[in-house]
């Protein structure tokens, strides 16, 4: 029973000194000190004492930009932007549709073959696999005829359209920021369907865009090659693509 | 209570009262300029003084910096002078009281450690600032001055280990001053929401360990005046 009896007198001394409205506006609009709570009033004094040496560094940076912005005509000062979450995911959303509309018209031309030699080429070498024709002139690098079972090509599927993005482009570099962003960022906005589709089909299925950004991003799980477990194909069977396209034998398109 | 004083702010009613028990804490509290003279500086700042630029600067800085210190820690200097960056450039723009001033800069202070907490949240790790090392290097001397510095600095750890809403009521209404009207301009709450979070804090603080543990400490050196000198 003494423990009990402890816990009650605990309670009723705590219930005693609890402070009410009056004790707390007093003590905190004029630093009253209060008899029942010296260690407090102690405390809030500490918090609120003259300043010292070191509080009072920075004086001249502040006068500097002061008389800074008297120089430039401070009369209309206005605000420094703040940057929101809303202008950040607005930020991506734009640069990510800017690399689908700039690259998806040049994969287009790719894919149709209306590009100049050069980068015909390039974009077959790069592409074969998703249906992007070698250019006219000239024959298309010779294919080394071993090693089929090492690395199965995937077929040229007919249905991939449109968007294809190549590694070194600006675009996917854009795509992988997004792609990252919402990676690290699970609670925060979901990088956009289609820019998504556009980077697993880049990367040759949604399991490789890890690896198909590493390179890009300079940072990222390189080696393993494979996503963080949050990444969901959105095409089942694309994930079943092997590797960088640039270094698989192809057949032609 | 037959008081004829409203309820003062605590930096002029202290000079009065409680400072003058803690011997350690001097004469004037963080904030030693009263209105007037905040008020002559502030007009002459806003009309382009550079001299009483940093008037305000030194009657609002340390009270800056601590708060600071409370909701962002050791970014405390960095969101400050960012702070007096932004209040410098738009300093010329304000129409207002000092009353209306002290709003104004905590206010962008606040907006300051909120962008400062998402910058933080965003960069994985670092490595710890050299904070200590600076403070040993800039205090000229003293042994009262150690003292005090260690008491500041406990104390405003202790407020900081507040729920965050708690935490900033008790230091903008104990350290910056502000009434609890101005508080809640601030904060962007309604002054009963105010109220609540500042006497929660007192009542959290008041139960801390940390704060009973000082109690022995304290209390042979106290001399605690009998009465406020005021009712309030």
């Amino acid at each position: 029973m003494s423990l009990w009896d402890a816990l009650l007198s605990k309670m009723l001394t705590a219930r005693k000194r609890r402070i009410g409205p009056r004790e707390a506006e007093q003590m905190l609009s004029a630093q009253g000190s209060d008899a029942a709570h010296p260690e407090l009033s102690y405390l809030l004094a500490a918090a609120a004492a003259p300043p010292r040496s070191h509080e009072l560094v920075g004086l001249a940076a502040a006068v500097a930009a002061y008389e800074r912005a008297g120089l430039t005509a401070g009369e209309t000062a206005v605000p420094a932007p703040r940057r929101s979450w809303l202008t950040r995911s607005v930020a991506v959303k734009a640069a990510a549709g800017t690399a689908v509309l700039l690259f998806g018209g040049t994969a287009l031309a790719a894919e149709t073959g209306n590009l100049p030699d050069a980068a015909q080429r390039h974009a077959h070498d790069l592409f074969s696999g998703l249906g992007v024709p070698p250019a006219e002139r000239t024959s298309a690098t010779p294919t080394p005829a071993g090693t089929p079972s090492a690395l199965p090509t995937p077929a040229p599927s007919p249905s991939n359209h449109g968007r294809t993005i190549s590694p070194s482009s600006p675009a996917a570099l854009g795509l992988c920021r997004a792609w990252e962003a919402s990676e690290k960022n699970p609670t925060g906005k979901k990088m956009a369907s289609e820019a998504f589709q556009d980077l697993s089909r880049a990367a040759g299925g949604a399991a490789n865009i890890a690896e198909f950004c590493a390179p890009l991003l300079d940072t990222g799980p390189a080696e393993n090659g494979q996503g963080p477990p949050s990444a969901k194909p959105s095409h089942p069977d694309e994930g079943k693509g092997r590797g960088r396209p640039t270094t698989t034998p192809h057949q032609k398109g | 209570m037959g008081s004829s004083k409203p309820i003062l702010p605590w930096w002029r009613a202290s000079r009065k009262g409680v400072a003058c028990w803690l011997g350690a804490f001097g004469r004037d509290g963080i904030d030693a300029l009263d209105d007037e003279e905040l008020a002559q500086a502030l007009a002459a700042a806003v009309r382009g003084d550079a001299a009483a630029f940093a008037v305000l600067w030194h009657a609002l800085q340390p009270a800056l910096l601590r708060y600071l210190r409370v909701i962002v820690g050791e970014a405390a200097e960095d969101v400050a002078s960012e702070t007096w960056l932004q209040a410098a450039r738009d300093l010329r723009a304000f129409a207002g009281e000092p009353p209306a001033f002290r709003v104004w800069l905590f206010r962008i202070a606040r907006h300051r450690a909120i962008d400062e907490r998402r910058r933080a949240r965003r960069r994985p790790e670092e490595p710890q600032d050299l904070i200590d090392q600076d403070f040993a290097g800039s205090a000229p001397d003293a042994a009262a001055e150690v003292i005090q510095r260690s008491d500041t600095d406990w104390a405003l750890s202790v407020i900081a280990s507040l729920p965050k809403d708690q935490a900033e009521a008790v230091t903008l209404r104990v350290v910056a001053g502000l009434d609890v009207a101005q508080t809640a301009q601030v904060l962007g709450k309604r002054p009963g929401a105010v109220r609540i979070a500042a006497m929660r804090g007192l009542r959290r603080l008041a139960g801390h360990s940390e704060v009973k543990a000082r109690r022995a400490a304290i209390r042979p050196s106290l001399g605690l005046p009998s009465a406020r000198p005021e009712g309030v």
